[in-house]
């Protein structure tokens, strides 16, 4: 019987029969030369009973082996999983063709890779894990690498799954499809699909799953795609041919990026929320967001769409978009953009263009091609800073207006290879804003009020320095006066 | 060597240790022994001729060992009738410190407890097993049976269908818990004490019959609940006590409200969605959260710092804040039949800056007395863009498309430098006394300003038809203003 093991040093173990043996040998060929060794302990037993003394097989590994006899597969599948419970690998699994290595039909199922290797070796019709038609609801996956299936690694629609420390490699189909609720955990996909017609994609997981530490590289498709609810934390997303990480309504990316991929970088549905994550050198956009969405702490830098591109109600907060192809930020209607770079983009810094009613404050627009700031009705723009923009020769602005009813108050407009401010509409209120070294400082459409316009470029006045009282040298003391410096 | 070894079959056990381990300094010592006993009787010179294979002479000492005793292979203790007898209320009781583990599936009978831990400092590990009650009455998966216990810790399995809670540690102290899917438990899915680490867990349509407390995972004060998950259950998903910490977790589909915190806590980076109650309550710091689809408010709050947060769609306001700082957040879309579900619900005493309100069935931002909203854009709300009751500081907003931009209930307001457009009534509407209206922009709206008498309010410069001609250039221009007055107010 082979279920109890026993330390070689336990009396009553196994180690006794071969001392017995030994001193039969010795016995016949030179008991001498052994009495020697007589001190190596008492032989006789302890008294009473004899009784395991350490642990039956089952204890040390009570786990169910996946293999043929405990785990037995069909004509389909090289091994089924049919009971709840919890089961472990015993070795790498080469899947032939036109099989599934494993498939989990039971609820609960706990299953360790234990580090092997899944491998279908490019074979036809293979899959690496399965289930049936999403019945294996809070099952566990982890530890381990899927390879090399000619379909998806891990195909499951089953409900509040979860994966943790998976690789999924050279697969022809998803790394890993999912249903609702599921958490991924340091699930790594690589190069999937690539040699589909389709575009299937790394990771894609249904509503309500939350993703933390994924890397989705090299894959056809999307990097990560997650549905409604999402959360990531620390993921990554590159040089996949579609986009980087894309999420459903209601879901949050934080603390990721997303680069050089062939899509949008990140890209949210309505109500989407990017906290402290960057997306660089994506064919898309960097960060797109529908209505209402909120991206804060954000970079985006060298993406071929735009920087950040925000629809209705959206904020953006404390980002820097650079170096993008098109403009730096967008924004729709009612939108807020405050406390944000925008340097070296080919188009407008700050493109608001169709951004009736938005807020645009204390941001910094530097050396983009077209205009710092592009403007729409109702717009608030206050204490901005836009400098060296319209660097092509467009006659561009710093800041440019198109639509009626807007207050453009205290901005500091430097260096720009147009106009300094250009309001290209009517009933605009034009107050309190600084130009320098424009082209043309300022240029206002008919009927808007602003304050005078001071030229400062020729003052002539002395210094001065001490705690006395001194006049000023602005040549007005309108409270709205414009000032060119 | 081996050969040799393998020549003996008869010698060797069928439970060896070779099964576990390979070829070891324990067999090379058995080998030596036959070698030398094999060379008393056959003849000694033939072997010594390949004494250079090593020395035959054993070292010196009694024989030890030299593979790992199997005790170290699991060191741990299985959780067995043996190891742990149960006793009337318990299958299995945990009655010393140590390191315990499961070693098969449990399913728990009627009227007991899966494990009763019943001392401090104890693991338990499921090692991925599933502790059933298969809804038997009176089940419940492992428990400290309500005594005052210190550092618990389970791991890694599956806890469902009790007919009880869970996981019940709510005696413990500094419990910690993390890797489990707790489900359909009739009770709290997890439930533990002060300063409890609940990570990775998730539980769904949990409590579905425990009544007032019910919730997805309850935990005590000082606790910190990480990655974890609360779907369906009947009650609130997540609920802890005072200075907790929830951070990346996600509270969906629950009955009650999403996740729930007291005083001091935080909830960080958290998603609230399609609960039955408010979203994200009670706690004091709220950062990078998004709460939506919820039957209630997206997330209220009092004496508290909300920012970065997003809002949508919830049935009542979007964000309710009193004698709080609330920065950075979107609220758009909040619904109610009667039109009162506002973007922000200030209390007294609140500070609401740089966030949006969007296309909310109430008024955009309503506050009460004593706040200040700075910086805001408040765009096709149903009602109002802003609305405050007395004694607030209304400054540098944007409220555009609204029924009216703004409108000031109270006195002792101070209404500063806003830009109010294309209200389909008015612009600013001041309906009561002794506020100050200085420096605001009206500009599109049927009708640009409504001042109440008794109050202090800069000159209103009618600029709707300056009849002035553009300009271009770099010189000095005169005034279009019509008014050099620092607190004027002007009309587009």
């Amino acid at each position: 019987m082979t279920t109890t093991i026993r330390s070689p040093l336990h009396h009553g173990s196994d180690f006794l029969p071969r001392r017995a043996v030994i001193g039969g040998l010795f016995g016949a060929a030179g008991l001498a030369l052994v009495g020697g060794r007589a001190a190596a302990g008492p032989l006789d037993p302890p008294a009473g009973p004899i009784a395991p003394t350490s642990k039956p097989l089952a204890d040390l590994e009570p786990r169910t082996a996946v293999s043929a006899s405990t785990t037995p597969g069909d004509a389909f599948t090289l091994y089924i999983i049919s009971q709840p419970g919890s089961y472990y690998l015993t070795g790498n699994i080469a899947v032939p063709a036109n099989k599934t290595a494993i498939r989990i039909a039971a609820p609960d199922v706990t299953l360790d890779l234990r580090g092997f290797t899944v491998s279908g070796n490019n074979a036809a019709n293979t899959y690496g894990i399965q289930d049936n038609s999403g019945d294996a609801v809070h099952a566990t996956i982890r530890n381990g690498i899927i390879e090399k299936m000619a379909y998806s690694a891990v195909y499951m629609f089953g409900d509040k799954l979860r994966f943790t420390d998976l690789t999924l490699r050279n697969n022809g189909g998803f790394g890993i499809i999912t249903g609702a609720s599921c958490r991924l955990e340091r699930v790594i996909a690589v190069a999937n699909a690539t040699t589909t017609t389709t575009n299937p994609g790394g990771i894609l997981a249904g509503p309500d799953s939350s993703f933390f530490d994924c890397l989705a590289e090299s894959n056809k498709g999307y990097g990560i795609y997650a549905g409604s609810g999402a959360l990531l934390v620390n993921c990554h997303a590159s040089q996949n041919t579609g986009n980087g990480i894309t999420v459903g309504p209601t879901s949050s990316v934080i603390d990721s990026s997303a680069t050089n991929n062939g899509g949008v970088g990140i890209s949210m549905q309505h109500s989407g929320l990017a906290d402290s994550c960057t997306a660089n050198t994506n064919t898309g956009t960097g960060i797109a967001g529908s209505f209402a969405s909120l991206v804060r702490h954000c970079i985006a830098f060298s993406n071929s769409g735009g920087g950040v591109d925000v629809w209705e109600g959206a904020l953006i907060a404390r980002c820097s978009a650079g170096s993008n192809t098109g403009f730096g930020f967008r924004v729709a209607t009612g939108c807020s953009i405050t406390d944000s770079v925008a340097t070296f983009n080919t188009g407008s810094g700050i493109d608001a263009s169709v951004g009736t009613g938005s807020t645009i404050a204390r941001c910094v627009t530097r050396s983009n091609t077209v205009h710092g700031i592009n403007a729409q009705a109702r717009c608030y723009i206050r204490e901005n800073h836009c400098q060296s923009n319209s660097s092509a020769g467009t006659g561009a602005a710093g800041i440019i207006v198109t639509g009626t009813s807007g207050r453009i108050e205290s901005n500091h407009c430097v260096g720009n290879n147009g106009y300094g401010i250009h309001v290209n509409a009517n009933r605009n209120m034009i107050t309190r804003n600084s130009c320098a070294e424009n082209v043309v400082n300022w240029n206002f459409f008919s009927n808007c009020a602003y304050g005078p316009v001071i030229n400062c470029t020729t003052i002539a006045v002395s210094g001065m320095s001490g705690n006395g009282t001194v006049a000023s040298t602005i040549g007005s003391a309108d409270p709205f006066a414009n000032i060119s410096v | 060597m081996n050969a040799l070894i393998t020549s003996i079959p008869a010698a060797e056990p069928v439970d060896s240790p070779r099964e576990i381990a390979g070829p070891t300094r324990a067999d090379a010592e058995l080998n030596r022994r036959l070698v030398t006993g094999i060379a008393g009787a056959a003849g000694i010179a033939l072997l010594a001729s390949r004494a250079f294979a090593g020395p035959l002479d054993p070292p010196p000492g009694p024989i030890t060992a030299s593979t790992k005793p199997l005790s170290e292979i699991e060191p741990r203790t299985a959780i067995n009738a043996a190891n742990t007898p149960g006793d009337a209320t318990a299958v299995f009781v945990i009655s010393q410190p140590g390191s315990y583990y499961l070693t098969a599936n449990l399913t728990v009978p009627a009227g007991k407890a899966g494990i009763r831990v019943a001392a401090s400092d104890v693991r338990v590990d499921l090692n991925g097993f599933v502790l059933s009650g298969n809804a038997a009455a009176g089940t419940s998966g492992i428990t400290d049976s309500g005594v005052a216990l210190t550092d618990i810790s389970v791991h890694d399995g599956v806890i469902r269908a009790m007919s009880g809670i869970g996981v019940n540690l709510g005696a413990t102290r500094r419990s910690l818990i993390d890797e489990l899917r707790v489900h359909d438990n009739a009770g709290t899915g997890v439930l533990t004490g002060h300063a409890a680490r609940i990570t990775g867990v998730r539980a769904d349509v949990n409590a579905a019959t425990q009544g007032a407390g019910a919730a997805g995972i309850r935990s005590g004060d000082a606790s910190q609940i990480l990655r974890c998950t609360a779907k369906g259950n009947t009650g609130v998903g997540i609920v802890v006590g005072t200075d907790a910490l929830v951070e990346s977790c996600i509270a969906s589909q629950n009955t009650g409200n999403g996740i729930e915190g007291f005083s001091y806590g935080k909830v960080l980076r958290c998603i609230a969605y399609d609960n039955g109650g408010h979203g994200i309550v009670s706690a004091s710091v709220v950062g990078s959260c998004n709460s939506s689809d919820n039957t209630l408010r997206g997330i209220y709050v009092s004496s508290a710092s909300v920012e970065g947060c997003a809002a949508r769609s919830n049935g009542a306001h979007g964000i309710s804040a009193g004698a709080s700082t609330v920065t950075e957040c979107t609220s758009a879309l909040s619904i109610s039949a009667g039109n009162s579900a506002h973007g922000y619900d200030l209390g007294a005493s609140s500070n609401l800056t740089d966030s949006t309100a969007y296309n909310n069935a109430g008024h955009g931002i309503s506050a009460s007395q004593s706040s200040r909203i700075e910086g805001c854009t408040s765009r096709r709300n149903a009602i109002l863009g802003i609305a405050v009751a007395g004694s607030c500081s209304v400054v540098e907003n944007n409220c555009s498309d609204n029924i009216t931009g703004i409108q000031v209930a109270g006195a002792s307001n101070r209404i500063e430098g806003n830009l109010c457009g294309g209200g389909t009534n008015f612009g600013i509407q001041v309906v009561a006394a002794y506020n100050l209206i200085v420096r605001n922009t009206c500009s599109s709206n049927v009708i640009n300003w409504s001042i109440y008498f008794n109050c202090p309010y800069g000159p209103v410069v009618d600029r709707t038809n300056p009849a002035v001609s553009g300009m271009s250039g770099n010189g000095t221009v005169a005034s279009t203003m019509a008014s050099t007055d620092f607190h004027a107010n002007f009309s587009l």
